[in-house]
């Protein structure tokens, strides 16, 4: 009977290869990110520029600079709440995310009016930036995922 | 150039304001199409009043996305357009509860058919979603549906199969 020699190195070297994929689909996935970010924040619209700051991208252990908020002279509080809800809802997705997740986002409290209220009038920007971003990169999304993801 | 470039938003309106639902065939009295009283319903527009609106946009994050597939020789041009459906009432439980009927209304088991799509299924985004209060302190509440249709030549109008 023919023996085959060396099998545990083999599923040895491909459980490690398959660790590899893992650890490089999750930088694609990153990439993904923060590519719908960027492309969403061109989209956003303006006032103070703190809705656009608002943006982010978490994983699992993630941590970011705190944006560079723009003081709103008229209504002070609101500022504050922006900052303690950003870090909030960033701290919150990078501890309680799963290995494999990455998730884009924006915490200013005031991003689903601005996003779903189409009779709004902007100067710059407009209404479903985020859903607009994710629709144009929908056909690319998997391409930028397994360029990373390859042996 | 694609047959698939026409407003979902209007085929929307056609549905809520039909006094029977084309899909369960029951009598529904959702609101009037550019009533003046009541419920009016409205097109890519919201109007100063009535205080009771409906109004049916084209979502401008909806993309005319051509997916031609080649069946048995002939080509079918399908798409996904998203209307968003805006509802405004003094009174935000009416606002609610007006919002839950649309869906309602739309979100059935069944195709629908106009005179140029066929349309096979209506997804519901999100629950009503509260945009605040206008000037006027009105309540304004949008669902967002996400429609898949196919281009087809001519059949009967608004029947569902």
């Amino acid at each position: 009977m023919a023996k085959i020699k060396g099998l545990e190195k083999v599923i040895a070297n491909l459980n490690k290869e398959v660790l590899g994929v893992k650890k490089r689909s999750k930088k694609g996935l990153i990439k993904l990110g923060l590519e719908i970010k960027r492309r969403s924040q061109l989209k956003t619209p303006i006032e103070f520029g703190n809705l656009k700051a608002s943006h982010y991208v978490a994983w699992k252990g993630s941590s970011t600079a705190p944006p560079a908020w723009k003081a709103d002279t008229e209504s002070p509080d609101k500022m504050v709440r922006l900052q303690r809800e950003h870090n909030s809802v960033v701290n919150n997705a990078a501890s309680n995310l799963k290995e494999t997740q990455v998730r884009v986002g924006v915490s200013a409290f005031y991003a689903g009016i601005q996003h779903e209220n189409l009779e709004f009038q902007h100067t710059v920007g407009e209404a479903k930036f985020m859903e607009k971003a994710i629709r144009e990169i929908t056909p690319n999304a998997a391409k930028i995922v397994a360029e990373d993801a390859k042996f | 150039m694609s047959k698939n470039n026409e407003s979902a938003a209007i085929d929307i309106k056609d549905i809520i304001t039909a006094d029977t639902n084309p899909f369960t065939g029951e009598a529904q009295n959702i609101g009037k199409f550019a009533a003046k009283m009541g419920w009016g319903v409205f097109v890519a527009q919201e109007p100063e009043s009535p205080d009771n609106t409906i109004t049916i946009y084209d979502s401008p994050s909806s993309s005319l996305t051509v997916n031609p597939i080649n069946k048995k020789g002939r080509y079918f041009e399908s798409s996904s357009p998203i209307v968003q459906v805006r509802i405004r009432s003094t009174d935000y439980e009416s606002a609610y509860a007006k919002a839950v009927e649309v869906q309602d209304a739309v979100a059935n088991e069944g195709s629908y058919y106009t005179r140029k799509f066929k349309y096979s299924a209506f997804y519901v985004n999100n629950p009503p979603f509260h945009l605040g209060e206008d000037s006027n302190n009105r309540q304004l509440l949008v669902i967002n549906i996400t429609c898949h249709r196919t281009y087809i030549l001519g059949q009967e109008s608004g029947s569902p199969s």
